[in-house]
């Protein structure tokens, strides 16, 4: 065992002594929100606020709680996510297993194919009349459907499975696979690492999701927890400028404790999963870069 | 070679980009639907119908349903119908069945799915808010709304309102003369007041100013006795500052467009920083920032620090919104403390002017639009006629006759006793238990028009903000606001133009004025300089549209 002497513990509370102020200004955000939605709306109002809550009360969870349509956009949310996550992963991985077999009749085509999306798109309106036009209007499928694969995602799987050895493959079409149990019992298995890794990236795009949701969707009851969220947080910012009418009830306003108490209710679930699935982010973005 | 590689992708990328926005255009330009001016035969069945019934007005026997498209506002979730009973009372009442596609009100979330639907084509039944009325006209004249000017003869209520409320027709009309917008008529229409601490002003026995040289030495005072205080506390920037004080002082600066006023005098639209008076008022404002009466951080101050220095009590004076009265006293009460803040009587002005103009009576960009595609546009038309009714007025506004409220003897709504109110705190909500729906009422009452105060109830402390209602009222300092302009497309673009550059200049130098970073012996060449950008032609435009709703 090393003895150590006085220069290393020096460095090393020096060491310490960052990542505690680092941890205090990364936490510091949370705590406030917290602290704020804990406390009565007048302190808050005279910014008497900061590390812990001031009059403490929580009626203003009690206001947000008592709002069924959070469970119902919660619900919602995570409805299409497992859903919208699940069609994502089918269509990406056969479809990326394919253009990596170099002796796909039209490989090139369809790649470039599948590029170009990347770059442009109809846009807006001409989407939302083909959505029209197939009756997907205020349903979930719109939300899927239309983005079913991701080129992004489909192009780092595809990279991904060109780097498998083939002779693994072709030993297992010699022992009777056909190219789906190929794909499904030997690719898929020796896959796992960027199948987790896509499926995260797939998911929180899923979860995330805010303006599609805004345009397909008409019943208030379909509606996912973003569109909630931006209702709560972003009401009663009105501009000053330029406005022919400005108004400003203050029955219209929104009190801050409410607006953090709904940052609090919606962000929690998250934060107490991630830690369990954080190490699969940061193997997502290592993949691509250069192994050796 | 490199240079022409580039220049060949980008030839390409062009194409493929005129590929992509083609479709784009071609899908605006959707196939026009038939206007449908003449009413039906089932009109005169309606009518039939109608005559049937005793007493009640039903407009229709069978029940008519209607896709709306509403906004909603957080504070106030929009129920399902099936939990509504406010929604099926209307039903009841008119046999109209409303669907509402509620789509929140907040950032940019409705104007965004509106014009989405508006330039797919896909548009609901009926719009409640219209939200950008120059582009659903533009869209009406080409035949996808109806036009309420062709249906009067089956709308009372509406005919009425046209010929009492003149501006429907002069500031909502389309290009062809007919309005397909039903604007939103309100009667709340006070702005910002001049609001003071009452307390400091009684304790030190002084009295409201009559002029601004006494409202300076009044200010300049309590800043002598109260030096740590803020004396005079403003936040949206000096622009703000200019809009509110340059009526009393002779001149003019309206946000809205752009700084241009209409001169009631001349009967014309100017622009404010050009007048002699306006220059007196920043020279005023100037000798206050100077002797540390105006907030030496006033240009930049937050709506939160503004509040957090009102409510602390830190401040002495302050134009606002007349609703903050509410908010700063409720503060105030809920910590113990003695202040209060109340309207101030507008000193006059070089003119003998003073006041701050109100908002428009007639709502801009919340008016109700009917689709041409509707099923049964008669019985649509009567609806919204119902809406703006004595009994759908009442209805919209404060819910159930007999259930959410009565009509005591002086013929005025009150509150039924069980309704949540101050001396009832935990009674029936209108929007939680009844699933009123805010935003559908578009004719409003009067303010205080509903007795929330019952008969037995305790008398709730002096209400400050009714009070500076009263006052401001009282002293005529509510000045009707300027009118609601319509111009062309080649105008909006000219003025969006132009009138950027001159607000953006404007706004950099006022400050500097007001601060002393620039000398105010530059302020005639700073005159010159922003009438460089264009001042001429713009007031001109205004005066054109002017004269057009005048004309009409």
């Amino acid at each position: 065992m090393k003895k150590a002497n006085l220069s290393s513990v020096l460095f090393d509370s020096f060491i310490n002594l960052i990542l505690a102020l680092v941890l205090l200004v990364t936490l510091y955000p949370f705590l406030h929100v917290a602290s704020v939605s804990l406390s009565d709306p007048y302190a808050v109002m005279q910014n008497r606020v900061s590390f812990y809550p001031v009059g403490f009360n929580l009626n203003s969870y009690k206001s947000v709680l008592s709002n069924p349509y959070i469970w119902i956009s919660y619900k919602n949310t995570i409805v299409y996510t497992v859903v919208g996550t699940c069609v994502n992963m089918v269509m990406t991985t056969t479809m990326a297993y394919s253009l990596s077999k170099k002796y796909l009749f039209g490989r090139k085509f369809f790649s470039v194919f599948t590029i170009f999306t990347l770059f442009f798109n109809g846009g807006i309106i001409p989407n939302y009349i083909l959505i029209n036009k197939l009756g997907l209007i205020d349903s979930m499928w719109a939300l899927i459907l239309p983005i079913a694969i991701g080129t992004w995602n489909l192009m780092v799987m595809r990279t991904y499975f060109e780097g498998l050895p083939s002779e693994i493959e072709e030993s297992a079409a010699i022992d009777g696979c056909n190219p789906l149990q190929v794909l499904v019992k030997i690719v898929l298995p020796v896959s796992k690492p960027i199948l987790a890794t896509i499926t995260l990236f797939y998911a929180v795009w899923h979860w995330n999701m805010y303006f599609s949701p805004l345009i397909y969707l008409n019943d208030k009851e379909k509606y996912p927890i973003q569109i909630f969220l931006q209702q709560i947080l972003i009401t009663g910012e009105t501009s000053f400028a330029n406005t022919v009418v400005s108004i400003e009830d203050t029955h219209l306003l929104i009190s801050d404790t409410v607006k953090y108490a709904t940052i609090i209710v919606a962000i929690l679930p998250i934060i107490i999963v991630y830690p369990f699935l954080q190490k699969y982010f940061i193997k997502g973005v290592l993949i691509g870069s250069v192994k050796g | 070679m490199k240079k022409r590689k580039v220049s060949k992708i980008m030839r390409l990328a062009a194409v493929v980009l005129i590929a992509a926005i083609l479709p784009m255009l071609v899908s605006c330009t959707f196939n026009v639907p038939e206007r449908q001016t003449a009413p039906g035969p089932e009109t005169k069945q309606a009518d039939g119908q109608k005559n049937n019934e005793q007493g009640s007005q039903k407009i229709t026997d069978k029940i008519v349903e209607f896709d709306v498209l509403i906004g909603e506002h957080a504070s106030y979730p929009v129920t399902r119908y099936e939990n509504s009973q406010f929604l099926q009372k209307i039903t009841e009442k008119t046999g109209v069945r409303l669907n509402l596609i509620a789509v929140p009100d907040a950032g940019d979330a409705y104007k965004q799915k509106l014009n989405i639907m508006l330039n797919t084509n896909d548009i609901p039944d009926i719009i409640w808010t219209s939200k950008d009325d120059a582009l659903i006209n533009s869209l009406a004249v080409k035949g996808v709304f109806l036009a309420y000017s062709d249906y009067l003869d089956h709308t009372p209520s509406l005919k009425k309102a046209f010929e009492t409320i003149p501006d429907i027709e002069r500031s909502y009309s389309a290009s062809d003369g007919k309005v397909y917008i039903m604007p939103r008529l309100t009667t709340n229409v006070m702005s910002e007041i001049f609001m003071i601490r009452e307390d400091i002003l009684k304790k030190e026995g002084l009295k409201e100013p009559e002029t601004f040289d006494e409202f300076y030495s009044l200010l300049k005072t309590l800043k002598e006795k109260y030096p740590d205080m803020i004396a005079f506390i403003n936040r949206n920037g000096g622009e703000h500052l200019v809009n509110r004080l340059a009526y009393s002082w002779g001149s003019g600066y309206e946000t809205g467009t752009y700084g241009f006023y209409l001169n009631r005098d001349e009967d014309k639209y100017q622009y404010g920083p050009l007048d002699k008076n306006f220059k007196l008022m920043v020279e005023w404002l100037k000798k206050l920032f100077d002797e540390g009466i105006l907030d030496e951080e006033y240009a930049l101050r937050t709506t939160k620090q503004w509040e957090e220095e009102m409510s602390k009590g830190n401040a002495i004076f302050t134009i606002d919104y007349i609703d903050r009265v509410k908010s700063i006293n409720a503060a105030y009460i809920s910590t113990g403390m003695e202040a209060r803040v109340a309207a101030m009587n507008i000193p006059k002005g070089p003119t003998g002017k003073s006041g701050i103009l109100a908002k428009s009576a007639v709502m801009a960009n919340s008016g109700i639009v009917i689709s041409s595609k509707i099923s049964d546009p008669v019985v649509a038309m009567k609806f919204i006629d119902w809406v703006y009714s004595d009994e759908g007025r009442l209805m919209t506004s404060f819910g159930i006759d007999g259930e959410t409220f009565v009509i005591d003897e002086d013929g005025r709504p009150m509150l039924t006793p069980h309704m949540k109110r101050q001396a009832n705190p935990d009674g029936k909500e209108l929007v939680k238990d009844y699933g009123w729906i805010y935003y559908i009422d578009k004719y409003e009452f009067p303010v205080g028009y509903l007795k929330d105060v019952l008969p037995g109830d305790p008398v709730p402390e002096d209400d400050r903000w009714m009070f500076s209602r009263e006052k401001m009222e009282q002293a005529n300092q509510v000045i009707p606001a300027d009118p609601v302009l319509k111009f062309t497309e080649q105008q909006t673009s000219e003025l969006r133009s132009k009138c950027t550059l001159i607000q953006d200049y404007f706004k950099q130098n006022i400050d500097k004025f007001i601060m002393g970073t620039r000398p105010i012996s530059e302020y005639d060449q700073f005159v010159e300089e922003i009438k460089k950008l264009g001042v001429d032609d713009v007031a001109k435009i205004y005066n054109d549209a002017y004269q057009e709703y005048k004309s009409r």
